[in-house]
């Protein structure tokens, strides 16, 4: 899959930027580099919000009481705070090619359900809800940006981008319950939850759009929004592992440095 | 050869019943008291006037599960400070006001006190009398006995652990004769099952285990009485030594080393005792046979049933073919010889119908022979029958609840022990008209095939239904209402019977239990009067 992602990267950077290369490094005032506004290198650093992807559910089977005992956890989605790094290089008129990495990290609640078979009886299982609280989401986007510049006036321009992201989701996920109960153990009442931390890698997407309001030729202020997204399938033990969704809708504001 | 073995047997018994029969002390009279709503002043009264004359002396002190605020005070005979055997009232109070009082009275006592015999005179006494390899268990209690040609006769109580059985002695305090001896061993005789972490009958079981190390141990440490599940292997010396000395040990634990349980007996056995707790604590809230979580234990593969061949029929009809309630929380459940019975541990209701011998031995202590007998045998099966239309789905098959006892692990025809919806069928009496072997030693005084005549009472209160001897019909509360009966004769059996009460006293103390907890006017009322009425219990 990496491999795949590498030569799709290459492909692009090879169909937009090969003949202008040449042009690029030899002189920084090439035609090429006028379209950016006599810049090769657009460097952008951007502190936001990442909005939180869509919750996901984990379903579960434990062994309790040697007995199935599905378990059920509904993950919320919460805002992050966003850091975001880009660099971007010249290419070729309008376009240009990207890298930028994203960090979002947040801790959102999971409603957990489980059914908790009865100790002596089978087929006799008591229901538990509750709160699994303050579950650690990190996302590290890597965005591989095709970059296109748009010139709206001397001081404005806007710079969209769109790509393959590469997007690590480290989650903590409920791999097991604690629940009280007291004979006759009728009932069962959750307590907390036993979290277990994984982490995958997946691949989605990446496309937005960079406002940058220009100082001078060197510096200006942009703001940043973009929308990144993938689906990321997390093991965890007693499930045929988890489907979540990394990624959302980002914004952001930080300086552009422009060589 | 089986023509002259058979006389052999048969010459045997009867010389057996005769000697057993003129060891049977004739009871004298007995002051009965059952209150009414009428004489309930005078009763508590008298009663009142007994225990501060010496006469009653207080015995145990029981809550009442059923009922909030109520007490019942077991008042035990006392004459000159000794105990009178058998010579209990019982008193059912709701803070310092009688609601009513059950029991019997010996009358006109006049022995002397004072014994020549010694306590350990009696106690050799009674030893020499069972045989060799026998020994005395505990002190001997000294008290008056109701019987002998004098009325009473001042004796010691000595229990006797001998091989296979279990003894209690009655010797005379000056003669060192013996008036009379039991076996303390209640045992019902029809049942008889064998089992398979799938049961005997291939139902599936939890087992609640206690791991130890690497080890699962058959001790249900979950339930607030402990409960261990033993493994005798079919040891005939391990069985005879638990017998004469009475000691169990972690040793004979029945064990797994992955908690998945291959031996069915074991896994019903454990799931069933459980059951039997599950069901007394929720619907009648009992803790366990004593009402203190006394601990259980149960004996599995006491001897083999491939070695049935090898012992007599006694032995085989009793502890092979058998279950047995031991005393002290002890049950013994035999393999079952695999042509009359399989392993016995495999019925639910064979399993919770010796543990409620247990309750009996610490409730109402009602006797083994005769009536009492028959209602402690009667209360046996209304209960195990109520448990297995608790824990089973209704219906005819195996591990299926229905009014039969023992039709799951019961090989032979009609296939079950007794049936409390048609007594007839399985050899059991339907009617108090039709009572037979009392006083004789034929079934202990027919405790057996009379306590039908009760356990019937619980059918038709119940389930509906006619009498096949009165030919009385009874509508019943329904099979909806079955733990609300239930309750009301686990009430009145377990709250107001004695040692020595009748059938008549145990319609008395159901409809008084069912007064008490549904009231006088109550369908449940109306349903028990009309059933002991359509069995002849007036």
């Amino acid at each position: 899959m990496r491999l795949r992602v590498s030569v799709l990267v290459l492909a692009l950077a090879g169909a937009l930027s090969g003949p202008a290369w040449a042009q690029g490094t030899a002189t920084s005032t090439s035609a090429g580099a006028a379209d950016w506004g006599g810049q090769n290198i657009r460097l952008g650093v951007s502190a936001g919000l990442q909005a939180g992807a869509p919750g996901f559910t984990q379903s579960s089977i434990l062994q309790i009481y040697a007995e199935d005992a599905p378990i059920t956890v509904d993950y919320g989605h919460k805002s992050a705070l966003l850091v975001d790094g880009s660099l971007g290089f010249h290419l070729k008129g309008r376009f240009g090619l990207g890298v930028a990495v994203s960090y979002a990290r947040s801790k959102v609640d999971g409603q957990v359900h489980g059914e908790i078979p009865h100790p002596f009886y089978f087929n006799q299982p008591r229901a538990i809800d509750g709160t699994a609280s303050g579950l650690q989401q990190t996302v590290l986007g890597t965005h591989i940006q095709a970059l296109y510049l748009w010139p709206v006036n001397d001081k404005f321009d806007i710079m969209f981008s769109g790509g393959p992201s590469l997007i690590m989701l480290q989650q903590d996920l409920v791999s097991n319950v604690n629940f009280s109960e007291t004979y006759p153990y009728d009932t069962a009442t959750y307590e907390s939850a036993q979290l277990a931390r994984t982490r995958r890698t997946g691949i989605g997407f990446n496309a937005g759009a960079d406002l940058t309001y220009h100082f001078t030729q060197m510096l200006g202020l942009g703001v940043l929004v973009r929308y990144t997204r993938a689906t990321i399938s997390l093991p965890i033990a007693g499930a045929s592992n988890v489907s979540a969704r990394a990624g959302g809708a980002q914004a952001g504001v930080g300086l552009r440095v422009l060589f | 050869m089986r023509l002259r073995l058979a006389a052999l047997v048969a010459g045997l018994v009867a010389l057996v019943s005769a000697s057993t029969a003129a060891q049977r002390p004739l009871s004298p009279p007995a002051m009965v008291i059952a209150s009414t709503p009428q004489t309930i002043g005078a009763w508590d009264a008298r009663v009142r006037a007994m225990l501060q004359n010496g006469q009653l002396d207080i015995g145990r002190l029981q809550r009442d599960s059923l009922i909030s605020g109520r007490t019942h005070v077991r008042l035990d005979q006392r004459y000159q400070g000794l105990p009178v055997f058998g010579g209990q009232v019982v008193r059912q109070q709701s803070g310092q006001t009688t609601i009513s009082v059950f029991g019997r009275f010996f009358q006109n006592i006049s022995i002397n006190a004072k014994p020549t015999l010694t306590a350990a005179a009696a106690a050799h006494a009674a030893v020499a009398a069972q045989g060799a390899d026998s020994v005395a268990s505990g002190p001997p209690v000294l008290g008056v006995l109701p019987g002998g040609s004098h009325g009473y006769v001042l004796a010691y109580r000595v229990l006797v652990r001998a091989p296979w059985d279990i003894q209690i002695y009655y010797i005379d305090a000056n003669t060192g004769a013996v008036v009379s001896h039991a076996s303390r061993i209640k045992k019902d005789q029809a049942a008889a099952a064998i089992g398979s972490g799938t049961g005997v009958n291939g139902d599936r079981e939890k087992v609640s285990a206690n791991q130890s190390g690497g080890t699962y141990q058959a001790i249900d440490v979950m339930r607030p009485a402990v409960t261990f599940t033993l493994d005798f292997g079919g040891n005939p010396a391990r069985f005879n030594s638990f017998f004469t000395s009475g000691q169990v040990f972690l040793s004979d634990v029945a064990t797994s080393s992955s908690n998945t349980w291959t031996d069915p007996v074991v896994v019903d056995a454990s799931a069933y005792q459980g059951m039997f707790y599950d069901y007394v604590y929720k619907v009648m809230g009992r803790s366990g046979i004593d009402d203190a979580n006394l601990q259980v234990v149960g004996i599995t593969h006491p001897l083999s049933r491939s070695d049935a061949g090898t012992y007599s029929s006694d032995i085989v009809g009793n502890y092979i073919d058998n279950a047995l309630y031991l005393g002290d929380g002890t049950i013994l459940y035999g393999d079952g010889d695999g042509q009359t019975f399989t392993y016995l541990a495999g019925a639910l209701d064979v399993v919770a119908h010796e543990l409620t011998h247990g309750i009996t031995d610490f409730s109402s202590q009602l006797g083994g022979t005769d009536e009492p007998g028959a209602l402690n045998e009667a209360f046996s099966d209304i209960m195990a029958t109520a448990i297995e239309f608790a824990y089973q789905p209704p219906g005819n098959g195996k591990d299926q609840a229905d009014w039969l006892i023992g039709e799951d692990v019961t090989l032979t025809a009609p296939g079950f022990i007794r049936s409390l919806e048609d007594p007839q069928a399985g050899g059991g009496v339907d009617n108090y008209s039709k009572i037979r072997d009392i006083g004789t030693s034929n079934d202990n005084g027919g405790v057996h095939e009379n306590s039908t005549i009760a356990s019937h009472a619980f059918y038709l209160a119940v389930h509906g239904g006619t009498n096949r001897t009165s030919g009385m019909s009874v509508q019943g509360v329904g099979m909806a209402n079955l733990d609300r009966v239930a309750k009301a004769f686990y009430r009145g059996f377990v709250f107001m019977l004695g040692p020595n009460s009748t059938f008549s006293d145990a319609r008395r103390a159901t409809l008084q239990a069912a007064q008490d907890l549904y009231g006088s006017t109550s369908n449940e009322y109306a349903q028990i009067q009309q059933a002991w009425t359509a069995v002849g219990v007036h």
